[in-house]
């Protein structure tokens, strides 16, 4: 007997749907909106009109490339939270009205869990228990994860999300948004000689809103004595605020895996495609003896395969939620 | 005769109902605040168990377009599609100020003019005017209702019915003897008509692409140009 998830995604600007078959993607659908790029960031309501043109294409092509009917679905996976509100709406009251018309079961799903998730869409998976940096445009944090569906969150950002600060600094650069794809290819041409202070929180979590204050003065002051300071140096301090930010994630990470003794360690969200991140946790990794897990860029951005993978394991769970289910904008794990 | 389902989530009102081409079969009706989402498709459930009839006897989905709250019409339209892609039934778009003007006509049966307002916040309202045989005379626009936003018609001795959502708020500073005040307001049951004549003329909107009508564009603040 199949196990089939349609999982459905729409909690920020990318409307997605996906196939899971007994814990295996078949289809992974992602329907991006471009019409951002012009605000410098996602607006709300432009990103919640855009999924209601979006939303019945997505599954549609996902049950056309799994090869399968919508007879063949045996529940629905929809994120429930937490994001934007007017999103969420869309894709969660598209799911229910789904799985009450063809008499299916609902599961709820946590966007952040569906992150950390994401890693057994293929091999390698790591092996429980393990640390996974989830870092996005909304999140950060370190989650401690024993198995599929017990997690601790260890620590989080307690202002700005690391994507965030990306975002911010490429708007003060005059980057295009999202800017850290920007930022990462200018990185690669310039050498981190500009010192940016890293902010001294306890435990396990994160500030990035103290970098952006000090990336701010620090522009303004070499401005004032040079107006082309940034044209000049822009791939400097590109590299400079790459590896600040860095650093900042891997000094908890590697303060998380010192205080759990856990050697398996993973990144997660869409940030883990940045090439500094990725280098410097393969170089933690050699260092400190662990394995190290990433997932292909199609899976660390927002998507619905993670949403029908974690749905996967709710259903063999049997954690179903009735149809009166609401969207809800914070979530914790 | 079409097994109608009806779904009407402009405004405060959350209002689902089953037609079946002459009568309504079942209406439900809830106005709690910020619980459309949460309470739709148990409603939906409600109507179909009162109706008898199981939602994959339907022949299509009816649902009012807007203008309306931007929340509560995507919740009704994401649900319609839901409903329609699922099952393979056609959609049916019935704008909701003509379900309105409609309405409230067949129960003042007034000769004059129909104005349906929906409430949009602050001293706006989304309005249009429509005659008596519900034809459209002014189109759908945002409002910001003064004494004078009428004066012409009620200089040509024209008398304008007002009902819906914003029509209380309007009664203030809407002073002519020319000026009514009906109690009528958007539900699922008004939409019947209109849904039936659609039906009949296979006037059905795209399942897939089918967008509610805002009637205005996003609010988006751009950003300053140049921070340096």
């Amino acid at each position: 007997m199949h196990v089939t998830i349609l999982g459905i995604e729409s909690s920020c600007d990318d409307t997605s749907a996906a196939i899971v078959r007994d814990g295996k993607v078949l289809s992974n659908v992602v329907a991006g909106q471009e019409v951002h790029k012009q605000y410098g960031g996602v607006v709300p309501e432009v990103a919640s009109r855009a999924h209601q043109v979006h939303i019945v294409p997505v599954v549609a092509i996902a049950l056309q490339q799994a090869g399968l009917r919508r007879e063949d679905v045996d529940a629905v996976a929809f994120t429930r939270g937490p994001g934007l509100i007017g999103s969420l709406l869309v894709g969660v009251s598209f799911a229910k009205a789904f799985a009450l018309s063809r008499g299916l079961p609902l599961i709820e799903v946590n966007h952040l869990q569906a992150h950390v998730l994401a890693h057994f869409a293929e091999a390698p998976k790591p092996s429980f228990p393990f640390l996974c940096l989830t870092v996005s445009g909304g999140h950060t944090q370190i989650v401690l994860v024993r198995n599929y569906l017990d997690m601790e969150v260890l620590g989080s950002t307690i202002d700005d999300a690391a994507g965030e600060a990306f975002d911010k600094t490429g708007k003060l650069l005059g980057l295009d948004y999202p800017a850290g794809p920007h930022i990462d290819r200018l990185a690669q041409q310039g050498t981190p000689r500009f010192d940016f202070p890293e902010p001294q929180i306890p435990e396990l979590d994160f500030s990035f809103s103290g970098l952006k204050t000090s990336i701010l003065y620090f522009l303004k002051k070499e401005m004032a004595a040079n107006p082309d300071f940034i044209q000049e140096n822009l791939a400097d301090i590109c590299a400079s605020v790459q590896a600040r930010i860095v650093s900042i994630l891997m000094r908890k990470m590697e303060k998380a895996a010192q205080q759990t003794g856990i050697r398996e360690i993973a990144i997660a969200g869409g940030v883990s495609a940045n090439s500094a991140l990725r280098k410097a946790l393969e170089m933690s990794g050699k260092e400190h003896g662990w394995r190290t897990f990433i997932p292909r860029f199609e899976y660390c951005t927002d998507n619905a395969a993670m949403i029908a993978l974690t749905g996967y394991y709710k259903h063999l769970r049997g954690q179903f939620v009735g149809q009166e289910v609401a969207p809800v904008a914070r979530w914790s794990m | 005769m079409a097994l109608l389902l009806l779904i009407e989530t402009a405004t405060d009102i959350c209002s689902i109902g089953i037609s079946d081409g002459t009568q309504l079969l079942a209406l439900r009706e809830s106005d709690a605040f910020h619980e459309h989402a949460a309470r739709i498709t148990g409603m939906i459930v409600a109507c179909a168990e009162e109706a008898g009839v199981p939602l994959s006897a339907l022949d299509a989905v009816a649902v009012s377009t807007g203008p309306g709250s931007y929340t509560g019409l995507r919740i009704g339209v994401s649900t319609a599609k839901g409903i329609c892609y699922a099952l393979q039934k056609p959609l049916i778009a019935v704008d909701t100020l003509q379900v309105l003007a409609l309405a409230t006509a067949h129960l003042e049966k007034r000769p004059a003019l129909y104005c349906p307002m929906i409430d949009a916040r602050r001293m706006e309202v989304y309005a249009a005017i429509f005659d008596a045989d519900n034809r459209l005379i002014q189109p759908a626009a945002a409002l910001r209702v003064e004494e004078n936003t009428f004066a012409d018609y009620f200089a040509k001795e024209q008398a304008i019915v007002f009902s819906g959502s914003g029509a209380e708020k309007c009664k203030a500073v809407l002073h002519s003897p020319l000026a009514h005040f009906s109690p009528v307001l958007c539900s699922a049951a008004h939409l019947m008509p209109l849904a039936n004549a659609a039906f009949a003329a296979k006037t059905f909107a795209d399942v897939a692409y089918f967008e509610p009508f805002y009637l205005k564009p996003p609010n988006i603040t751009t950003p300053k140009k140049g921070l340096w």
